[in-house]
């Protein structure tokens, strides 16, 4: 019986050459960028959901801030208006983060004191009233207006707030001041239609950025902002120069949503050089080894690596970024490299594949961090994996 | 002469053989899922036109979503099933176990329209996994065969039960459940050797 099976044993079939075997492992890297343009569609559509709940979150706590110069007229309705004189405002924005679920916004509170002076030659009527548009469903502190030196409680309406005062009693120079705190979220902005005015914005947010006129000062240290503007134009010379309702607004504007997905699709711009690597290094093993790895086993190491994109993407919406990373990555090293071990039944080769599987990911995570300098070292990081490819090739011999 | 039968047969289950049944696989997924996506166009109709609740559409449409891995998962593990227990299941037979996975997104549209999404659910679970089990029992006349393919079968669709209910952390939960299949499968080609040409699962 037994030399009946020997012949049988002995026919090996012959192995696929290396160079087919490289064409055939290419074509499957391409297959596999299929597989993280699925990850990619799957992150563009949490992406989707995360800003549409972020927005639906800073709704609710209060929206746009928008805080128009007060005015005196004979009645809050009419379009008759006196303007200030001086105009000052301070705003003062303090973020917070809201969470439903797994979703967050930030949103911001903000403490407004306004302060100014009208010049009353022109007020006729003995009862004026000081309107001050602002929404009213947004103020959570109002303070009494302070003018001329007596304080005056504001009366609210469903756009703006207002306050009657006895106009005829009042010096030439009427000066003015009040402060509420505000709630709101994606930006502040801030309305100026008087002679002579000085707005300033500061705070914590996270990523600030100024809009409508650039202001004349400005800083963003981190999270830490402040912004001030200073205009001398007097409301006529505004008035002539822009239609009443297109007075340019001046402000900031905040991000409400999560950057998190961001720093997933950019590990995601990395996923075809990782995998065309993982496969450069296992081949090299295999030849090394003088064992036949079959192409079915190939295609899961690189199914392995596609599914790290999605276990980073749905841990980093539990956990930082950088603790998502450091998990996802281990686990998908480990499997690999365990994969390879028993395999190729050698615990050396299951080692080296592991720690250069390790140091893939490590300079990815550093070039995921670097900003500026992420062209020069990637570009340096491929001349050294292309070196230590040709170092490996020289082992190949016919 | 019995032993030299065996031996000098043409290996069935060769490499090419797991190549080509991998690539009519993802074919027949493809095609399959598409048809299952034809069932979303009809529920989304149905529910213009009142007969379907909004909330079963939307758990309706999110079990579609995952019609492709579900065919191609069942698929593949029957080609395992196929190589461990060597019975032939042939091209015909692989695409109409896939139609009736197919078949259970209509079914299950058709069954909601009347009943509670949970309980239709498992009425349409119990048809289809009984067809198949009832069907690979006709194949293989093997019990163990079959007890495998409809432990897979259950779990899966419990599976996607659990991840169409959980909301938001079913993307948690469908990668880790992806990175154990990847592991699974990895384990099982670990165990798949080539003798004389021949797969054997051991």
């Amino acid at each position: 019986m037994d030399n009946i099976q020997t012949p049988v044993q002995v026919q090996v079939k012959r192995p696929m050459t290396y160079g087919t075997k490289a064409l055939l492992l290419g074509l499957q890297c391409c297959l596999l960028m299929i597989g993280t343009l699925v990850v990619w569609v799957i992150l563009d559509s949490r992406e989707g959901l995360s800003d549409k709940v972020a927005g639906q979150i800073a709704k609710e706590w209060g929206g746009k801030v928008e805080i128009a110069t007060p005015t005196i007229q004979e009645n809050p309705d009419t379009a008759v208006r006196l303007y200030p004189e001086t105009f000052n405002c301070k705003a003062t924005v303090e973020t917070q983060t809201l969470h439903r679920s797994i979703y967050e916004a930030e949103v911001f509170n903000a403490r407004v004191a306004i302060s100014g002076s009208f010049n009353t030659d022109k007020v006729a009527a003995d009862s004026m009233y000081v309107r001050l548009t602002v929404n009213p469903g947004q103020i959570v502190k109002l303070s009494p207006l302070t003018i001329g030196g007596k304080s005056i409680n504001w009366e609210q309406s469903d756009s703006y707030i207002y306050a009657k005062i006895d106009a005829t009693a009042q010096p030439d120079t009427l000066e003015f001041a009040t402060d509420f705190d505000i709630h709101g979220s994606s930006s502040l902005y801030i309305k100026d239609m008087a002679d002579a005015s000085s707005i300033s914005i500061e705070g914590e947010a996270g990523h600030p950025s100024f809009s409508g006129i650039l202001p004349n000062q400005r800083s963003v240290q981190g999270r830490n902002f402040s912004a001030l503007w200073e205009f001398e134009t007097p409301v006529g010379a505004k008035k002539a120069e822009y239609h009443h309702y297109d007075i340019p607004e001046v402000g900031a504007k905040f991000l409400v949503g999560v950057d998190r997905y961001q720093k997933v699709s950019r590990a995601l711009k990395y996923a075809f050089i990782i995998i065309v690597l993982t496969f450069m290094s296992v081949f090299d093993a295999e030849i090394m080894m003088k064992r036949n790895i079959p192409l079915l086993n190939y295609f899961l190491i690189g199914a392995a690596l596609v599914i790290f994109y999605t276990l980073l993407l749905s841990f980093s919406e539990h956990a930082s970024f950088g603790v998502a990373y450091l998990i996802a990555s281990a686990m998908t090293v480990l499997l690999i490299s365990g994969y390879l071990w028993r395999m190729l039944r050698s615990r050396n080769v299951g080692l080296v594949i592991g720690s250069i599987l390790t140091a893939i990911y490590g300079c990815c995570y550093i070039l995921l961090s670097l900003e500026s300098y992420a062209l020069l070292l990637g570009s340096l990081i491929l001349f050294i994996s292309l070196a230590a490819m040709m170092y490996g090739s020289l082992h190949i011999k016919h | 002469m019995e032993k030299c039968d065996q031996i000098c047969r043409k290996p069935k289950y060769t490499m090419s053989w797991l190549g080509l049944h991998c690539l009519f696989v993802f074919g027949a997924s493809v095609v399959l899922a598409l048809l299952a996506g034809g069932v979303y166009t009809i529920s989304s109709h149905r529910m213009n036109s009142g007969l379907f609740t909004e909330s079963s559409y939307k758990l309706l449409s999110d079990a579609i979503d995952y019609s492709f891995a579900m065919i191609s998962v069942t698929l593949v593990s029957l080609m395992m099933v196929d190589v461990i227990f060597r019975k032939g299941i042939n091209y015909i037979q692989y695409g109409l176990i896939g139609c009736a996975l197919a078949l259970f997104y209509l079914l299950l549209l058709a069954i909601s329209e009347k009943l509670p999404f949970a309980a239709s659910y498992i009425i349409v679970t119990a048809m289809t996994v009984g067809l198949i089990g009832w069907f690979i029992k006709g194949i293989t006349e093997n019990s163990k065969a079959v007890k495998l393919t409809v432990g897979i079968l259950v779990v899966e669709y419990a599976l996607i039960y659990l991840l169409i209910s959980i909301g938001s952390m079913a993307l948690l939960v469908g990668s880790i459940v992806l990175f154990v299949l990847i592991a699974v499968a990895m384990y099982f080609t670990l165990r798949l050797r080539i003798e004389d040409e021949e797969l054997i699962i051991k």
